[in-house]
């Protein structure tokens, strides 16, 4: 079985057919607003009636190539390419804005390959077990594992924890406006039939992120003049990695983890590696925020780690693990294959010919963004004044490209206008954005769970044991963020060894 | 001789609108995201649907409010046969009742009805529950005890839940999921004890060994599924509502010409009829239908009376279908 996947992954159509998927996934990424979703749908009724093997080459590759994709447009123009590369602007921008554009793209780039390599090993190796232990998570489990990712909301918060919360709040606000998950109540939305599908993330984000840095550029003085000065040459160390070798690790993991629990998706996941990061690396060359180029290796990582981790589950147990591999799951059908808990057992070879084509299809999107990586950087020579109009056209046709509904563009350009007004206040748009993500599954898994616990919410939290953990967790976290108490800790076990560092502390 | 004059050039770009139709790319408005059923159907639906039309077609996903915003953007349109929706059930009535747009069946002309989906009951395989008796008898003996889980509001699972309850007694928790996935992730979780969802969403896990089918929501056991009962023949108070279940339709804006309309009817009469459709609907674990006009319509009708009253006196609408003139079953 293994045997027979080999056979039909090296073959010259299937490798042609994987590297073409990757070459459109790494488009379709970079270009603001077309989901690897919506790809994904189209790629599966363009290959209704072609044998499995070629099809499912064709769409792992896109699957794969994608994510590679979206750090490109983030990193030079501050627009996600994907909504799950937004975590990749936070550094990856300001490393473009100093000239660094292209080893930023060349890290992302080489992280993708390590983070999709480390996923496909988990997904080979002990896909049974991580889909049995993410069934584990229930709506309790759920709400205190979102509750642990709103404290990223602090931590990202940078300078003001005041501004941060208050900027997270206003994100899981907006996050709610719409028809209510639950009882399909309308919530602000006025009357408006539009706003009754609650705000567009894309062209929340594309607002957010690129619109709003486009009328920072604009209004500047010098119009007439590129953005960024110089383009330094891609310095790709291996020491470096080296070096990154633990971030690396750790981020793939988290992607692995978060992508396995069905219906979190990969923009937490990448959110989520970018915090470990931050409060791992305790000394980063360059401070996080500003350009460090461990800021845009966390979530890379983590993005492509996630397509392994969302693999499990569906090849597991049948269910999927996010928008994406829901489709996978339909074109399986489609073809005749029964996914489902015995998918393993009954469809070996399949099963590693989607891990391998992963694998290859990872591959070949870092070659192809290496062969464009020389190019890329460019644009940014380009002069304000004209490179200006290009990004707010792509930020219109991007917003609209996702659901194909100009209420999206009015969307885009109100969050453009009020990332704008926060950034010049010197809000942080990344908590906005936690906010927004977060926001509306808190809402939704905190009222199933009290549904669920029908008045014992508190004890069914206490005693289930993943719950607790996470409690425990949550607490610590919010403790050792507390710079005083911190300090406090420090000099009492410092006093307790009765060192004379105490006194150096206080 | 003003009005005569005007009124001939109506007339004339009437006639001329049905004769040479399709004269420019029609396009297929499918209400919700990719990868549902109603957008897996459509899309298989699609290729054929051009085939038989004789011209361009391209399909667009609008997803959103359970699929209102698309069901909006297509009244939006002109009434000219060139904006076709591929729409699951909601149109008839449930927007209405559910508050979420104002547009029923008397805004659009049912061309066909395509396809059907059969509800089933789903609990764990290690569940104390060895049928749908011992179920919903303890559903009745411990009301409100037992969790059912459903993929939102006036969904397919929840409307089951409230024909169960209506004609056995039983009474659920009903706890409300973002979409059909996490359903059936949650039942196999055990977080929750059963599930209602269609058959098509609950068959991989029953396949697999780890679901429990507890019944369908038919009146004959289905095809290929012997060893599950079929609701109607335990509950007899159930049957005359019986199939009860997810279909969808083709519809296009009311007011289009009719022989642009007979045009549609005929495209969609030689799709129906294809083998290839009839084995992907199958592969979908759907059943195919094949109601054209008149008949779609009073389907649709009929269901949307019994179903919008039934979610209006289970307390789940926030409006009377007598509000919009759907008449009582």
């Amino acid at each position: 079985m293994f045997i027979e996947a080999i056979q039909n992954a090296l073959t010259v159509k299937s490798l042609l057919l994987v590297s073409a998927g990757s070459l459109l996934g790494i488009t379709i990424g970079a270009l603001p607003g077309l989901t690897i979703t919506m790809t994904t749908a189209l790629l599966v009724s363009l290959t209704y009636g072609w044998p499995t093997w070629d099809a499912l080459a064709l769409i792992m590759g896109a699957y794969v190539g994608s994510m590679s994709g979206g750090a490109i447009s983030a990193v030079l123009l501050n627009i996600p390419g994907m909504p799950s590369a937004c975590a990749t602007t936070f550094d990856g921008y300001p490393m473009a804005q100093r000239g660094e554009a292209g080893t930023a793209i060349g890290m992302a780039r080489t992280a993708s390959l390590f983070g999709s390599l480390i996923g496909m090993v988990f997904l080979a190796g002990v896909a049974p077990i991580v889909a049995n232990f993410a069934l584990k998570f229930g709506p309790y489990e759920y709400f205190y594992l979102i509750l642990m990712g709103l404290t990223m909301i602090s931590s990202l918060s940078g300078g003001s924890f005041i501004k941060g919360m208050i900027a997270g709040l206003l994100g899981m606000f907006l996050s709610i406006v719409g028809m209510d998950p639950i009882w399909g109540t309308a919530r602000y939305t006025f009357g408006n039939f539009q706003l009754m599908r609650g705000l567009n993330f894309v062209a929340v984000l594309i607002g957010l992120m690129g619109m709003s840095e486009l009328l920072i550029q604009a209004s500047k003085k010098h119009i007439d003049m590129p953005m960024v000065k110089e383009i330094k040459k891609e310095v790709i160390k291996l020491s470096e990695l080296w070096r990154m070798k633990w971030l690396i690790l750790q981020s793939s993991l988290i992607g692995i983890w978060i992508g396995a629990l069905p219906g979190i998706g990969q923009t937490i996941a990448t959110l989520a590696a970018y915090d470990a990061a931050k409060r791992t690396v305790k000394n980063p060359k360059i401070p996080f925020g500003q350009g460090a180029i461990e800021g845009v290796v966390a979530p890379e990582v983590a993005d492509n780690a996630c397509i392994g981790g969302a693999l499990i589950p569906m090849l597991a147990l049948g269910i999927p693990g996010d928008s994406t591999t829901a489709i996978l799951l339909g074109a399986f059908m489609m073809h005749g294959i029964r996914p489902g808990p015995l998918f393993m057992s009954s469809e070996p070879s399949l099963f590693w010919f989607i891990v391998i084509m992963g694998t290859i299809a990872a591959i070949a999107a870092y070659f192809l963004v290496r062969l464009g990586s020389k190019v890329f950087p460019k644009i940014l020579l380009v002069k304000a004044n004209l490179l200006l109009p290009v990004i707010g056209i792509l930020c219109v046709v991007g917003s609209y490209a996702t659901e194909g509904n100009v209420f999206d563009i009015f969307v885009m350009l109100f969050f453009g206008v009020l990332g704008f007004l926060l950034r010049l206040m010197r809000f942080p748009v990344s908590s906005i954005v936690i906010g927004f993500v977060l926001g509306q599954m808190a809402d939704s898994e905190l009222r199933r769970a009290l549904m669920l616990a029908q008045g014992k919410f508190i004890q069914q939290s206490l005693t289930r044991p993943i719950s607790l953990i996470l409690i425990i967790a949550i607490i610590a976290q919010l403790l050792l963020s507390n710079k005083r108490l911190r300090e406090r800790m420090k000099f009492a076990t410092a006093s307790i060894i009765g060192s004379k560092k105490a006194e150096n502390i206080r | 001789m003003l009005i005569a004059f005007g009124l001939s050039l109506v007339l004339g770009s009437a006639v001329a609108l049905g004769a040479d139709y399709p004269t420019k790319p029609i396009e297929i408005l499918v209400p919700w995201a990719q990868g549902g059923t109603t957008d897996n159907m459509a899309r298989a639906f699609q290729p054929l649907f051009e085939k038989a039309i004789g011209g361009t077609t391209f399909l667009k996903n609008m997803g959103g409010a359970s699929g209102a915003v698309g069901t909006e953007y297509v009244y939006s349109k002109p009434a000219d046969g060139y904006t076709v929706m591929v729409s699951s059930y909601q149109p008839a009535g449930i927007f209405q009742v559910m508050n979420l747009t104002k547009l029923g069946l008397d805004d659009f002309e049912t061309i066909a009805i395509v396809s059907f989906g059969v509800p089933s009951i789903a609990v764990h395989k290690d569940a104390r529950w060895k049928n749908a008796q011992e179920l919903i008898d303890e559903a009745k003996k411990n009301p409100g005890k037992i969790s059912v889980g459903y993929s939102g509001p006036a969904t397919m699972g929840q409307i089951c839940a409230f024909i169960i309850e209506k004609y056995t007694g039983a009474k659920f928790n009903m706890i409300p999921f973002s979409g059909g996935g996490p359903v059936v992730t949650a039942t196999l979780g055990k977080h929750i004890d059963a599930n209602f969802q269609a058959l098509a969403e609950n068959m991989d896990q029953y396949l697999g060994g780890n679901f429990r089918l507890l019944g369908t929501f038919s009146n004959e056991p289905i095809k290929g599924l012997e060893g599950v009962p079929a609701l109607g023949q335990v509950f007899p108070a159930m049957k005359p509502y019986l199939p009860w279940g997810q279909w969808i339709a083709v519809m296009v804006k009311k007011g289009t010409p009719s022989e642009i309309v007979k045009k549609l009817q005929d495209a969609a009469r030689i799709v129906l009829a294809q083998k290839e459709w009839t084995d992907y609907v199958t592969s979908m674990r759907n059943d195919p239908m094949a109601l054209i006009g008149d008949a779609a319509e009073k389907y649709a009708r009929d269901w949307s009376s019994f179903t919008s009253w039934l979610l209006f006196e289970a307390g789940a609408a926030q409006k009377s279908p007598a509000e919009f003139n759907i008449p009582k079953p």
